[in-house]
């Protein structure tokens, strides 16, 4: 082919360069492929003649002739690998729809796990052989150092066929025959996976490795709501005779691991009022099984919750000047002080947050422990009498564990000081929240009243309560004090997605997760630009369909959860009038959107793992009740070149959850208090498919309801739209 | 190697992965389940019987918690009531405040099962219009339950208003007095430290795993 028209051809050629990524690894494959074929060869006559900066200009010469098509024939076929092996998520759940997988890293050992190879990331790899290899997880150092592949399977590495096509129905099983789920303390054991495309049994240039930049491929987990590794023993009852305890409440049970190795943390557990500190005992033994010295004591919770806190910061003390010798020294030497978590249930729940408030204000001081030995604070329903300033969690990683059916601490309207959920907004610190469907307050203790308040047939009863309680509580605690990742996912996935493997599939639980402040970005948590048409950061949001947008304190404003178009946010009992926690709350009947402009200080979404919000239903709305259920809509992400991402969060495990169906205050529909719950998109799930969509560069983010988008009417109160780190 | 490997190769098949189940949507709402934890009772409301007294010395001052101003005592009575079971399940949020006559009792336990309440009462000091002054007595003085609250955050003002509010109802006929038909008078008990005091008192509940 002789073109003649050089300048024409230049033009074409200028728009290809425009198009087209840099082919720099693998001269030749100008469409960057991996292969060297005839799209390449067609994009190289193209520009035939083409003077200066040219596709095709493979010699550089600034001339696209002979020279260049002879290097082009030289290199026909797939590209050398001349890069380090790539660095790719692999280890993915399948899902029911579009993006068909999400590569997450928490597995069950009683599940299996999918290897999703997708076609449309790595076209060069369709249709080749290759060898799939489990290793024990590798610090990048260590691969670095070693990059000889040995499988942790006695069956080696397993031959698979990377898929073509799609992603979609050709997600690959792993041979999980021979993990070990679990190691030591930890319940969850990494696993880096490679995909040795050149079947050298290395880490080589042009293979794929999940889990070498940091953390695993994947984390093969033990049963949460089991014991673990090791044994355990019990100090009944130990009086730690304390001069600034009251006599009455200086009791203290003790739990802890006769067989673990080093210094163990500490745990200690403060009982509500009209508890016992002997009543804790399934928690006790179960966390002592995974490493933890559990100590119980006597709460002095009648007077109030100053009271109580007294007892609980200085038990702490008292356990830490004590545990060398109580029980005859069996614990002399095995202690970690540095390391304390406090569990509080009711207004104990709260005693633990005020006491965590007093070391923050500097109140109470102890010679044994300070604010930063506090790893992290778990509330069980707990009580807010003490209100903002005072009940008030601060920056510690907090949790909430609280149960629908509560019949004590009710979320009821009425009172905030029956409102947990004023406690865990405050908290600015990594939070999380489990929500069970058919607990009440005394399930999360062995003897309390039942306090059951719900639909009848809906109580899950102790057992199945305290299973969830088990499992979220060691993932929280596993997760702020030593930051194990592999227990995040306990925290945020939607329960329907992953539970703990004891978990019973009939609870219904509802999570929140958010990151730590500062390791978040907000496009828009409604705390500033309170108007509704700009977002937290300063962007344009556009609502087009819907009704009823606002945005304001999340605050139940009556004492009803009957539906009154006068009190917006029926049903958030989440703040007091003192409190600062806003969000947003719209309906709709018909489709609709909201749009956000993301600033271009936020358009790189590259660098964040996940996208995630937090959404609740609307209490006793016309719309939540005509269409009960969980709520399903859709987030949709444009890049600045108008191209379009988008995803049914329903795909993702459920969508959000209705209220449950408890009746009070008020009459007519029923529900209960507002459920917030965390739907978190891993970023690198808008990849698959592969395509030119750019998360570099990401224009708006858009909620699209009704219609073909999701449910087609409901009401839905939205916060903490975030960028995750 | 390879050849080894191929002869185990695996075909690519579908994980066994269930895709997550979306839920079904909630039937029409089911009968509510009614609690056991009984509904808090209206205040003011006396207890339904004063059941045991037993007056009190004790050697090492002991401060009463159950107040914002409390004071250090050193005698007082330990005093049995019996009440509505609204009254004497225990629970999280705020409970109705035992009071009798002018101070606020501190509970020690509470039973459910027959309705008794174990406490004690640190001594105060009746005054009468006419301005005399005698020693406050749990079995004729004034005994009841007032408004919710955390016996912490109450000092003398509001337990002045609260008792204004149930003498007002007990006028009134809105609320009756404490039965002492049965009342069991115990000789002075002079305990030597907190801990012997709380001993005894123990003694008073007829069940003690209800402590």
């Amino acid at each position: 082919m002789i073109l003649t028209q050089a300048s024409a051809s230049s033009l074409i050629a200028t728009a290809l360069l425009s198009t087209m990524p840099a082919f720099a690894q693998c001269p030749g494959d100008l469409d960057a492929t991996g292969l060297v074929d005839g799209a390449d060869l067609a994009v190289l006559l193209g520009a035939w003649g083409c003077t200066g900066a040219c596709p095709g200009d493979l010699d550089k010469d600034s001339i696209v002739d002979g020279n260049d098509l002879g290097l082009m024939l030289a290199a026909w076929g797939a590209c050398p690998p001349t890069t380090p092996a790539a660095e790719a998520a692999l280890a993915a759940v399948t899902l029911p729809a579009w993006p068909w997988a999400s590569w997450v890293d928490t597995y069950n050992a009683n599940g299996s796990v999918g290897i999703a190879i997708d076609p449309g990331q790595h076209p060069s790899l369709a249709g080749r052989a290759a060898l799939l290899w489990v290793i024990d997880d590798r610090s990048p150092t260590e691969w670095a150092g070693n990059a000889t592949l040995t499988d942790s399977r006695a069956s080696g590495p397993q031959s698979v066929t990377c898929p073509s096509g799609t992603i979609q129905g050709n997600v690959i099983a792993l041979n999980v025959t021979g993990l070990v789920a679990g190691s030591g303390d930890a319940p969850a054991r990494g696993y880096d996976l490679v995909l040795d495309m050149d079947q050298d049994g290395t880490l080589s240039p042009g293979d794929l490795i999940d889990g070498r930049d940091g953390g695993a491929g994947f984390w093969w987990t033990r049963d949460l709501a089991a014991l673990g590794p090791y044994t355990t023993a019990t100090i009944a009852s130990h009086d730690v005779n304390d001069a600034d305890i009251i006599d009455s409440m200086e009791l203290e049970r003790v739990y802890y691991p006769t067989n673990a190795p080093g210094l163990r943390p500490i745990v200690a557990i403060s009982h509500g009022n009209g508890h016992n500190y002997a009543w804790y005992d399934y928690l006790g033994n179960h966390l002592a099984s995974w490493g933890f010295v559990v100590m119980s004591h006597q709460n002095d919770t009648i007077p109030g919750i100053t009271s109580a806190t007294v007892t609980t910061v200085e038990h702490t003390e008292s356990f830490i000047a004590q545990y060398a010798t109580m029980g005859g020294g069996v614990l002399a030497g095995k202690v970690d002080v540095d390391r304390i978590a406090w569990i509080g249930h009711s207004r104990g729940g709260e005693s633990v947050t005020y006491g965590y408030d007093r070391l923050f204000d500097g109140t109470f001081t102890s010679p044994s422990y300070g604010l930063a030995d506090i790893k992290c604070v778990i509330a069980i329903a707990p009580t807010d009498f003490l209100g903002t300033a005072s009940a008030n969690p601060h920056a510690v990683p907090y949790m909430l564990l609280y149960g629908a059916a509560d019949g004590d601490v009710c979320g009821c309207p009425d009172s905030d000081i029956a409102d947990s959920f004023n406690l865990y907004e405050r908290a600015t610190g990594l939070r999380h929240s489990t929500y069970v469907h058919g607990a009440d307050h005394n399930d999360f203790n062995c003897c309390g009243t039942n306090d059951f308040s719900g639909p009848a047939g809906t109580a899950i009863g102790t057992t199945l309560a305290q299973d969830v309680a088990k499992a979220s509580i060691l993932a929280m605690i596993r997760r702020s004090m030593f930051d194990d990742r592999a227990m995040e996912e306990f925290l945020w996935r939607q329960n329907e997605s992953l539970r703990a493997i004891g978990q019973s599939s009939t609870v219904t639980v509802v999570r929140e997760f958010k990151p730590a402040a500062g390791t978040a970005s907000p496009i828009d948590d409604f705390q500033a630009n309170t108007a509704t048409t700009v977002s937290t950061s300063g962007g344009a949001v556009n609502a087009a369909g819907i009704t009823n947008l606002i945005e304001a304190l999340a605050n139940d404003n009556n004492t009803t959860f009957t539906w009154l178009t006068s009190d917006p946010w029926n049903g958030a009992v989440r703040n007091r009038t003192t409190d600062s926690s806003r969000a947003g709350v719209f309906d709709w009947t018909a489709a609709g959107s909201i749009t956000w402009s993301v600033p271009a200080s936020l358009a790189d979404f590259r660098q964040a793992r996940a996208l995630s919000f937090r959404a609740a239903q609307g209490t006793r709305h016309p719309n939540t009740v005509a269409a009960l259920g969980d709520l399903d809509l859709t987030v949709m992400l444009r890049d600045t070149n108008g191209l379009e991402r988008s995803i049914r969060i329903g795909t993702l495990g459920g969508g959000i959850e209705e209220p449950y169906q408890r009746s009070g205050f008020g009459s007519g529909a029923v529900g209960w208090q507002a459920e917030f719950e965390t739907v978190r998109i891993l970023l690198s799930d808008l990849r698959s498919g592969g395509g030119a969509f750019d998360l570099s560069s990401i224009a708006t983010v858009q909620f699209r309801v009704g219609g073909a988008d999701g449910s087609a009417q409901g009401r839905l109160m939205i916060d903490d739209l975030i960028l995750e780190n | 190697m390879t050849t080894l490997l191929a002869a185990l190769a695996l075909a690519i098949v579908p994980p066994s992965i269930p895709a997550p189940a979306k839920e079904l949507p909630a039937q029409v709402p089911p009968a509510q389940a009614p609690s056991d934890l009984a509904p808090v009772p209206a205040t003011p409301a006396s207890p339904i019987a004063i059941v045991a007294v037993q007056p009190f010395t004790i050697a090492q001052p002991y401060r009463h918690r159950f107040r914002k101003d409390g004071a250090e005592f050193t005698s007082g009575h330990l005093l049995v009531v019996r009440a509505e079971t609204g009254f004497v399940q225990p629970r999280q949020v705020a409970e109705p405040v035992l009071c009798v006559g002018s101070q606020t009792a501190e509970r020690l336990w509470s039973d459910p099962a027959t309705g008794l309440i174990v406490a004690i009462v640190p001594s105060w000091i009746e005054r009468a219009k006419d301005g005399t002054e005698r020693a406050g007595d749990p079995s004729t003085d004034l005994a009841w339950f007032a408004s919710p609250e955390l016996p912490e955050r109450v000092d003398a003002a509001w337990i002045a208003a609260e008792r204004a509010r149930a003498e007002t109802a007990r006028a009134t006929g809105g609320m009756r007095k404490a039965s002492t038909r049965e009342i069991v008078r115990h000789e002075r008990l002079d305990a030597a430290s907190q801990d012997a005091l709380i001993a005894r008192a123990s003694e008073l509940l007829p069940d003690p795993a209800a402590r």
